[in-house]
């Protein structure tokens, strides 16, 4: 949490005078008994109503100006805490958006969208609740301490001793059930999961006649789920038993300690009465505290997994040694910093030193015929020293050419694509683009380079249109219908209510997966980029439309000259000028279909396998 | 309107009470004993009370009573704590058991559904149901019941204190609480408005975020973050506006009723004084010792109420919660003929005729289906996406009933055969690949649970995964989940088919089995499966049309119907639709 809070920025002053506010309004309530035991001893007992009534009326005076100042200290808190969440959420944003994907699929889409959402509401409920309420309470405490020992300092002295066994006592409760409240979140997990699985699975589930088993299982989790909150209510059932024992043991102490006072004319019996009440006031106020903590703990396990965000880079440079967090290679450590000093010289224009000094644009593109992308010796792997992904890989690809990529699951050919746009950089050998080794080029510039279209189909919010355009905003309404009939669109998009302007939800929800796939491809289509890339990004869609939009990209009327087709498919790829054949990360092949059908025997099982025969043995 | 929500809750009310009725008197009892607590802690001020006034002045200081009372306050607070502490877990105890006992009702529930229900609602939303709905029922019926009675008590006992100490400073208290609520009540429906906003604000943003972080691949490859980043600081600016607005309104409330209480604290000090110093000679009057008494109920009188009042919401929603959960529960279930055959041992014959069958009756999907299988035949379906394949598949396993017309295994209508039965003469593979909570081993057997693990080697072998599962940490004994990244789409479905493997079912299905495995891995798959298929009779859905060149029979789907008919020779010799399919996938 403590990290987090230079995320306050311009809110720091809010921050400030909430508490100082909160701390007035607690002294007003401390000199509360205080003027009580005025009215009693000095009041009742000389008979003197005048004093009473004029204490009566400073009594309202307090509590008016306590109204005042907490009312303040309230709004300055809910600014402060609120603006803090404002300024968390723009900062996750700006890092996530500038992540390299290796970093994003290492902290996986939901937990990111968690941490934005949730985790800064927390956070933010956090803040405000430690402004307003933690921060008051020690402020009660100890003002009553200081009030009881200007009526009696010895009795002050018992005071000081209660307020730590006390804090104690509630402090061991709550941290023997912590461990508890753990296990009780990864059962309800596990449980939810367990249903997810018996839901998303349920043609399974019946077909294999599993259903009591499955109840059996899950009959199981609750139990165990029940004994432990069952453990950890008899331990937390304690703190209002613990408070009653301790508050009224105090005030019994209070009582025969204070008659010996009393009897000895130390004092007088009001003072005894703001003395029960100053501790009232004490054990009250550590028991908020205490019920405020476990609070606060949520806000601070959700504080921590967005300090783990905004500080990922520290994941970078000592790894940190935890499970699952793996380090990225040390290139594309480099890259990632890199993108990072662009990002915050583009954030920052006026900054004295422009970080970018080593990055530089593309050079100017090479014409048709000569060559664009060169692989020289490329190894990857996700890991430092971890398993190669991709060994050796040597191939290069003419401006105005088209290059084909084959292989089954696990061959690296998604990984390769990721390579040749620049989101990773290799682990060894060099990547260049007209000759310059990406490694300098910056991302922004290498993007404008491509247009992609990934097999797993993404689009917005927003109308069909819209959606297409993102691809080039600039386009006109002719270039649309155009994407729109070269993906094979057109129909369907006419049969949508509204046509292209009917509105796709949030995360493409209500069109199918096909036609998802369909306008992802037309926004690519659309874009004016010399590289066309699409990895895989045929694969649901039926052989008849595949075939024309094949058909289409393979065509000059493509905006872009350059295409590099990603597929398991050996229809999909045999048209191309020149074909990839990966298998285990490695090249096994490289020329056109009809070469490769002759001389590469991976080749040649794949198109086997596809189009041949199937023997019985 | 309102008169039938009011309705409505009094049936989730009864209904639950109903469901409680092994605790009720567990309940009855955990109250039983919050009041003797509450009672007892009350207590505890009457006799600090009157230890103050055995402290008259100095000297004069009655220590025996002072003590007397201070026994007083011992034995009150060790009654007080025992009960509370008890009182606290059995409710707990009552809370947690619910919660339990509905969501394995719930859970069984979902096990007796058709596949329709499922099928209809998102997995999220049923989830909700069982973790989110359930966990509101407890809290907000059980627990917050607890903390009502609780706040009645206390409002009751300290009213009956303070009327034995002081009727009139009493009728002050009662006059200004009602102010306090209405207070707090104003507050919280001036405020409520500014929730409504936060919470559009709210749903806004996280629809934004979340659209553009799962999107972010795309917004890189495209250059859109600047787009994404502004239109996400609008978002997070209007909602830090709102937000600031509902939360501090909300948080007024406190402030003001304690500026309230201090008022009414300051004129029972005043008037009380007053009284005290009237009749301080008079026997039986006010004295300083029962003023502070006094004092100590008055400033505690106005709590239980604000308590109640947040109940009261907590309530509501749990009512909406337990509406949800018996709606649930309420769900029809699959229901078998009375007389219905339930050890049927096919030989393999199936006979569909004249089926017809829709998901929504305003779009008929597949309509006047014919098809004789015999024993042993492999039959193959085929045609584009969303031709009614995959609904074949589902009328077929009866995980849904056809609307007209009829099929039959054996010569029987497999309406007359329960769904456990016919499900287990069928071997199935489908595209969703679905693994179960557990190891690797299991998965593989969970058709055949006795299977020893030679047979389950065995079937990994024909299945082409025994290579990929020795790779893995703990071979066999790997625990794996459907979530789980650690294997991919393809061996996930590799494991699938070795659970088929090592099971004999008179009849297989295979829907798209072998979609996400390389072709490659395929061929080498295909042996084991044409081993399987021998004798068996079989149906194949395939995208890949060279992997049923050798079926029996291709039945060849468009739009719901039958289109084309025959082996794949047959087929090809006329120029018809599976040729086009086939020329598209061979050109």
């Amino acid at each position: 949490m403590l990290k987090l809070l230079k995320h306050l920025k311009k809110y720091r002053i809010f921050a400030f005078f909430g508490p100082f506010l909160k701390l007035l309004e607690a002294l007003m309530e401390t000199f509360v008994p205080f003027i009580m035991s005025d009215i009693i001893d000095n009041g009742i007992k000389n008979n003197d109503s005048r004093l009473i009534i004029s204490r009566g009326l400073l009594l309202v005076g307090i509590a008016v100006l306590g109204w005042i100042f907490a009312i303040s200290a309230q709004f300055f808190s809910a600014k402060a805490a609120m603006g803090f969440g404002l300024n968390l959420r723009t900062a996750l944003f700006d890092r996530i958006l500038g992540m390299d994907m290796e970093e994003i699929d290492r902290i996986s889409i939901p937990s990111l969208i968690t941490r934005t959402t949730v985790d800064v509401n927390r956070a933010q409920t956090g803040l405000n609740m430690f402004l307003r309420l933690i921060l008051r309470n020690p402020f009660i405490i100890i003002g009553a301490i200081v009030m009881s020992g200007i009526i009696n300092v010895r009795v002050m002295i018992i005071y000081i001793i209660i307020v730590p066994v006390v804090s104690l006592a509630f402090y061991l409760t709550i941290r023997f059930a912590k461990p508890f409240y753990g296990r009780i979140q990864s059962l309800i997990d596990s449980i939810s999961t367990f249903c997810r699985e018996n839901i998303i699975g349920i043609r399974s589930v019946r077909a294999f006649g599993i259903q009591k088993k499955e109840q059996e299982d899950f009959e199981k989790k609750t139990a165990e789920l029940l004994g432990d909150q069952m453990r950890a209510s008899r331990l937390t059932a304690l703190n209002n038993p613990i408070s009653i024992v301790v508050l009224n043991v105090s005030v019994a102490a209070v009582l025969l300690v204070g008659a010996r006072f009393v009897n000895s004319g130390l004092i007088l019996s009001g003072s005894i009465i703001a003395l029960v009440n100053y501790l009232f006031q004490i054990l009250l106020s550590i028991e908020r505290t205490a019920s405020l903590v476990e609070a606060f703990n949520k806000a601070n396990v959700s504080s921590k997994r967005i300090a783990d965000i905004l500080c990922g880079d520290a994941h970078g440079t000592d790894g940190h040694g935890t499970g699952g967090h793996g380090t990225g290679g040390a290139a594309t450590k480099d890259f990632e910093a890199a993108a990072k000093d662009l990002e915050a010289a583009a954030k920052d224009p006026d900054g004295v030193q422009r970080a970018d000094a080593g990055i530089s644009e593309l050079p100017p593109l090479p014409s048709p015929g000569e060559e664009l992308i060169r692989f020289d010796r490329v190894s990857f792997s996700y890991e430092k020293n971890g398993r190669s992904v991709l060994s050796d890989i040597s191939f290069s690809v003419r401006r105005g050419s088209s290059l084909g990529i084959i292989g089954g699951t696990g061959s690296g050919k998604s990984t390769l694509v990721k390579l040749i746009q620049g989101i990773y950089l290799p682990t060894e050998g060099t990547v260049t683009v007209a000759g310059k080794d990406i490694s300098g080029c910056s991302p922004e510039a290498l993007r404008k380079l491509f247009s992609v279209a990934m097999q797993k189909a993404f689009l917005f919010k927003g109308s069909v249109r819209e959606n297409i355009l993102l691809g080039n905003p600039a386009a006109t309404d002719e270039d649309v219908a155009r994407a729109a009939d070269a993906s094979v669109s057109t129909e369907f998009i006419s049969k949508k209510p509204g046509g292209m302007d009917h509105i796709i939800e949030y995360g493409g929800k209500n069109i199918s997966g096909g036609q998802k796939q369909r306008l992802t491809l037309a926004r690519a289509f659309i874009r004016q980029a010399p590289v066309l890339v699409l990895d895989d990004a045929t694969s649901a869609l039926d052989y008849v439309t595949e075939a024309a939009i094949r058909k289409y990209i393979l065509s000059g009327e493509t905006l872009s000259d350059t295409k590099i087709i990603v597929s398991q498919r050996i229809s999909a790829v045999a048209g191309c000028d020149s074909i990839v054949v990966l298998e285990d990360g490695a090249v096994k092949g490289i020329g056109s279909h009809r070469e490769l059908l002759e001389s590469c025997p991976v080749y040649n099982e794949i198109y086997l396998s596809q189009t041949g025969d199937l023997s019985e043995d | 309107m309102k008169r039938k929500e009011k309705n409505l809750s009094g049936i989730t009310i009864r209904r639950l009470t109903k469901l409680l009725r092994r605790d009720l008197w567990v309940l009855a009892a955990a109250l039983v004993f919050a009041a003797i607590s509450i009672i007892s802690s009350l207590y505890i001020n009457v006799a600090v009370g009157r230890a103050i006034d055995c402290m008259v002045s100095e000297g004069s200081v009655d220590m025996g009573g002072v003590v007397n009372q201070a026994v007083v306050i011992l034995v009150c607070l060790a009654v007080a704590a025992v009960f509370n502490y008890v009182m606290t877990v059995m409710l707990s105890r009552v809370a947690y058991k619910t919660v339990a006992l509905l969501r394995n009702k719930v859970f069984s529930k979902l096990q007796r559904v058709p596949v329709s229900y499922v099928d209809r609602r998102t997995p999220g939303e049923m989830i909700s149901r069982l973790i989110n709905d359930i966990e509101q029922v407890s809290d907000g019926l059980i627990l917050s019941f607890g903390q009502l009675f609780s706040g009645i008590v206390t409002i009751t006992g300290t009213l009956v204190f303070m009327f034995i100490l002081d009727y009139r400073i009493t009728l002050i208290v009662l006059l200004a609480t009602p102010l306090t609520l209405l207070v707090a009540k104003f507050i919280a429906d001036s405020t409520y408005k500014y929730f409504v906003v936060q919470t559009g604000d709210n749903a806004c943003l996280t629809s934004v975020a979340e659209e553009s972080i799962s999107g972010i691949s795309v917004l890189k490859a495209f250059s859109l973050e600047d787009m994404k980043r502004r239109e996400l600081r609008a978002a997070g600016e209007k909602l830090r506006a709102s937000q600031t607005k509902a939360v501090f309104f909300s948080s007024t409330v406190m402030p003001t009723t304690r500026i309230i209480n201090g008022i009414i604290y300051a004129s029972i000090g005043v008037f009380g004084a007053l009284t005290v110093m009237k009749g301080q000679n008079l026997p039986g009057g006010l004295t300083i010792g029962l003023l502070s008494s006094f004092l100590a109920y008055a400033t505690k009188f106005s709590t239980p109420f604000n308590e109640i009042s947040g109940v009261f919401a907590e309530f509501q929603g749990a009512l909406a919660g337990a509406g949800r959960v018996f709606e649930v529960l309420d769900a029809e279930e699959e229901t078998e003929k009375p007389d219905a055959i339930s050890d049927l041992k096919a030989k393999g014959d199936v006979d569909i005729r004249g089926v017809a069958f829709s998901y929504d009756p305003s779009r008929p999907l597949i309509e006047d289906f014919d098809l004789d299988v015999r024993e042993g035949m492999r039959v193959a379906i085929v045609g584009p996406t969303g031709c009614g394949k995959t609904t074949f598949i589902n009328l077929l396993m009866r995980f849904y009933d056809v609307e007209r017309g009829s099929i039959s295994v054996d010569g029987r209508d497999i309406r007359d055969i329960t769904r456990d039965s016919i499900h287990s003469n069928y071997g199935m593979v489908l595209q969703e690949t679905w693994l179960r909570q557990g190891t690797v081993k299991d998965n593989i057997a969970i058709g055949k649970p006795d299977a020893t693990i030679d047979e389950i080697v065995e079937a990994a072998k024909l299945a082409r995964a025994h290579g990929f599962i020795e790779k893995l940490e703990k071979g066999y004994d790997t625990p794996v989940s459907d979530d789980l990244a650690k294997l991919s789409y393809g061996q996930k479905q590799l494991i699938c088919i070795a659970r088929l493997m090592l099971t004999s079912p008179p009849m297989l299905i295979l829907d798209e089995a072998t979609s996400s495995i390389d072709t490659r891995t395929e061929i080498k798959i295909q042996q084991g499966f044409i081993k399987l298929m021998r004798g068996r009779t079989s149906f194949i859905v395939a995208h890949r049309l060279s992997t049923i060149k050798n079926c029996d029979v291709i039945v060849v789907m468009k739009d719901g119907k039958i289109v084309e008919k025959g082996t794949h020779e047959s087929l090809l010799s006329h120029d018809g639709f599976y040729r086009e399919l086939y020329m598209s996938q061979n050109n």
